[in-house]
């Protein structure tokens, strides 16, 4: 499996997120807000995203297949990921069910879903987003959700009892559900995710690079105490993520929070300082320059911005190597934006 | 709802009657005698602070124009369809009233802001506010400000002071916002005293600011009553030192109506007070009824998924509860926060917390119903706030002047980010495209600006910027062109 699976750490974490998923009855008539709410523009930009996201046909299943291997890491365009994998889906229905390569092949493009929702996640602005754009990532969140729960069924009968099977499927729960389900529906499957990494972590939590103990642990950071959350587990399955996978950065994000949770200041420096020796090009460029950034913020949060320097240059060296890579810089929308009206400077940046 | 009404008006009405009668009765004379539509000065010709009046049909903003630091622009009851953008010091804009009439600044739910102030030591007193697409009363950048007597209705945000030190918002009522009601956004050492507030997603926010007084307010029948956030990616990471005191904030109910879009629309219905983030707050002496899920939240970023800015403090840490006088709260639970407290075989709870705040406390005598405080302690009596009666400074804040830059910039955030994004379609086109469109020729985006005339189809006719004048059209125009997006 060649694609991380650090996916739920970030701006779609793996919390209950239910306040940012509730859906309002009415919109007051008025704002600008409530005009993009209007039905027809509705129905207008999702029909421009449904062509928007759409992928030139290829001729036949090989092709799909090397389509698929060649851009399903190219986590900074979210479109070429999108065909990558409505590439992947082409090719494993090709594959016929005697086929031994179905089950790994099934479970490669599992992984590669699941991580596309992080890459839809980090597409939207971090406050508003506009109406064409939300209705494009909204359109590819619901493809993909579509896409995991065809794969999955027809991966079932043969890999139920594949631990890994089983993992992703517990991931895709967790990940799908952050984005365009009912509360309540959403609360339903991450209780069933939980139970699902309790069984992988009883029998292998070494599976797909501890993917298990890192999920975990960010359910239990998130949920509060009283409906089962427990900071100081989540602590100790962020360090068996990271020792089962030194170089996920993802495990590291999730020990310095923890740390600083506990104002355990030469903690967080030693986590911070061991994420910097994680070597870059061991990683996807993209989740490079991502866990950088947000690790460099902690560091700026904990008072080291010497630290914070060091995340900086590393991440700038890697955008100077890749200039396509994204850099996560938003503009401003209703009043709300990273930039310092008074100094002109990016608040996010590091420096 | 009748008596709550008439609960409202009492807060209000000696504030607006005084500030009417404040100026004397002649002008309320001359505004009975004199039919004229253009500002004049009076008396004419006098040396120092003057008197500008606006007669009913005038011209708000040109009478702006023409004020110098130190002048009062009385604006006469009657409508007026404009938007006024206040970009000097020193100037007072107060509306008069007449009974019922007021002076009415109407956007017919075409222009996006009624009032914006970026000048030090606004006054915007005694204006009814109504129809606007974004702003209802917004300061931008603009230190020792005061928004008094205005009721605003509608628009996304209500009254939305934004990057000021040192501001007093006083004696407004405010319903209808998208949004929140009365937003303080970015500030500090700002006070927020009886107000009213009702049939907002929020009545009151304090979103990233630091240093700040609610005391007095009445927060009924909105979705939340008062909200006290930290929203990340903002350029001000943290938030304190917060007292809210001597509130009336009853039944929170409403549905909330937040276009689906917005942040708001993660609000949750029925929360009496929702703390979301911020440090060292003190609610103290409030009187928290009828919220049907909760009267106090405390929560965090991680439970309201915004946890994506590293440098942001999730928690809400140093919560102190004392005093209140609680009745009826979470007694009819409802949406997912309700199925959060049902899911622990609870209800009536008064005070719910995440559990991830640190050295929050609530005073041991209160016996109040709460839920996930099991590390919380017993508060200090010596922590109360009873006495503290301002978070203003004593000596009024410094005002720097703005560059032309700075002012590009925080005039492009107040006003242009309502419709436009930068590399999508909101309700106007991109930017990008208007940079590509008017690359190299500032001058042509500031005369469109000031005159628009309808280009395409697809988009809503763009109201006239005008007002903003053509300095910071340019500073503007320069922006966009040659700094945002390089």
């Amino acid at each position: 499996m060649k694609h991380r699976h650090d996916l739920l750490i970030g701006a779609c974490a793996a919390s209950l997120a239910l306040f940012a998923c509730l859906q309002p009855a009415l919109a007051q008539s008025g704002s600008v807000l409530s005009d993009t709410s209007d039905v027809e523009l509705q129905q207008k930009v999702q029909a421009q995203a449904a062509e928007k996201i759409k992928c030139a046909p290829l001729a036949d299943a090989a092709k799909a297949q090397e389509a698929f291997a060649s851009a399903v890491n190219d986590k900074w365009d979210r479109a070429a990921v999108g065909c990558a994998i409505e590439y992947g889906l082409t090719a494993f229905d090709a594959l016929p069910q005697s086929d031994e390569r179905k089950v790994a092949f099934g479970l490669e493009l599992m992984g590669a879903i699941v991580s596309y929702f992080d890459v839809i996640d980090k597409s939207y602005n971090k406050l508003y987003e506009s109406t064409d754009t939300a209705a494009e990532l909204s359109l590819r969140w619901e493809t993909n959700r579509a896409n995991g729960d065809k794969v999955l069924a027809a991966l079932e009968p043969a890999a139920a009892d594949v631990v890994e099977f089983r993992l992703l499927s517990a991931a895709f729960k967790l990940a799908s559900s952050q984005r365009g389900v009912d509360p309540m529906v959403q609360g339903k499957l991450q209780s069933e995710a939980l139970a699902g990494l309790q069984g992988v972590m009883a029998e292998k939590p070494e599976a797909l690079g501890g993917l298990a103990p890192l999920l975990m642990g960010q359910l239990l950071y998130a949920l509060p105490g009283f409906l089962g959350g427990d900071v100081e587990k989540a602590g100790a399955l962020f360090e068996r993520a990271r020792s089962i996978d030194p170089n996920n950065l993802a495990a590291y994000r999730g020990l310095v929070e923890y740390h600083l949770k506990k104002r355990e200041p030469e903690k967080v420096a030693a986590v911070l300082e061991a994420a910097l020796k994680v070597d870059p090009q061991a990683l996807n460029a993209q989740d490079f320059v991502d866990d950088a950034q947000f690790l460099g913020g902690l560091a700026v949060r904990a008072g080291r911005e010497d630290l914070a320097a060091s995340f900086n240059s590393e991440r700038a060296k890697m955008l100077a190597e890749k200039p396509y890579l994204q850099t996560r810089k938003k503009a401003a929308s209703f009043g709300h934006g990273a930039e310092d009206p008074f100094t002109g400077k990016d608040s996010n940046e590091l420096k | 709802m009748k008596n709550q009404n008439h609960l409202k008006y009492a807060f209000v009405m000696l504030p607006v009657l005084l500030a009417a009668c404040s100026g004397g009765g002649e002008t309320k004379q001359e505004a009975k005698q004199e039919e004229s539509a253009q500002a004049s000065a009076s008396p004419e010709g006098a040396a120092g602070p003057r008197e500008i009046v606006v007669e009913e049909g005038g011209s708000i903003q040109a009478a702006v124009n023409e004020a110098k630091s130190g002048d009062t622009i009385i604006v006469k009851p009657g409508v007026y369809k404009q938007s006024v953008y206040i970009d000097k010091p020193n100037i007072t804009l107060r509306g008069l009233r007449d009974g019922d009439r007021w002076a009415v600044l109407d956007g017919e739910t075409v222009k996006n802001d009624g009032i914006i102030a970026s000048g030090h030591s606004t006054v915007i007193d005694g204006f009814y506010v109504k129809g606007y697409k974004g702003n209802g009363i917004m300061t931008q950048g603009a230190n020792n400000f005061q928004i008094l007597n205005n009721h605003v209705e509608g628009a996304f945000y209500g009254i939305f002071p934004q990057y000021g030190r040192n501001g007093l918002v006083k004696g407004n009522t405010v319903t209808g916002s998208e949004d929140a009601g009365i937003y303080v956004g970015m500030s500090d050492n700002i006070d927020v005293l009886e107000n009213v507030a009702y049939g907002n997603v929020m009545g009151l926010e304090f979103e990233n600011t630091r240093n700040a007084l609610m005391a007095r307010n009445h927060i009924y029948g909105n979705a939340s009553g008062i909200a006290l956030t930290i929203v990340p990616g903002l350029p001000v990471k943290d938030a304190y030192s917060q007292v809210i005191k001597d509130n009336k904030i009853e039944k929170n109910n409403i549905e909330n109506f937040a276009p689906s879009s917005s942040i708001a629309a993660g609000v949750p219905s029925g929360v009496g007070i929702i703390v979301v983030g911020p440090d060292d707050i003190t609610i103290e002496n409030n009187e928290i009824a009828g919220n049907d899920n909760v009267g106090v939240l405390v929560t965090d970023l991680l439970t309201f998924g915004l946890s994506n800015d590293p440098k942001v403090d999730p928690y809400s840490d140093g919560i102190k509860i004392m005093k209140n006088t609680w009745r009826d709260n979470g007694d009819n639970l409802s949406g997912m926060l309700g199925g959060m407290i049902a899911a622990a075989s609870r209800s009536g709870v008064e005070i719910l917390s995440m559990g991830k705040d640190r050295d929050s406390c609530l005073l041991a005598e209160d016996g109040v119903d709460a839920l996930g405080v099991d590390q919380w302690t017993a508060c200090d009596p010596s922590m109360t706030k009873a006495t503290f009666d301002t978070a203003m400074i004593k000596d009024g804040a410094e005002e720097p002047v703005y560059s032309p830059e700075q002012k590009g910039r925080l005039t492009y955030l107040a006003v242009c980010t309502g419709c436009h994004a930068y590399d999508s379609v909101l309700h106007g086109p991109s930017v990008e495209s208007i940079k590509a469109l008017y690359a190299d020729n500032p001058e042509g985006l500031v005369q469109y600006a000031a005159n628009p005339v309808r280009k395409r189809e697809d988009f809503p006719e763009m109201p006239a910027q005008s007002y903003l004048g053509d300095d910071v059209l340019t500073q503007i125009a320069d922006y966009i062109l040659y700094d945002l997006g390089e």
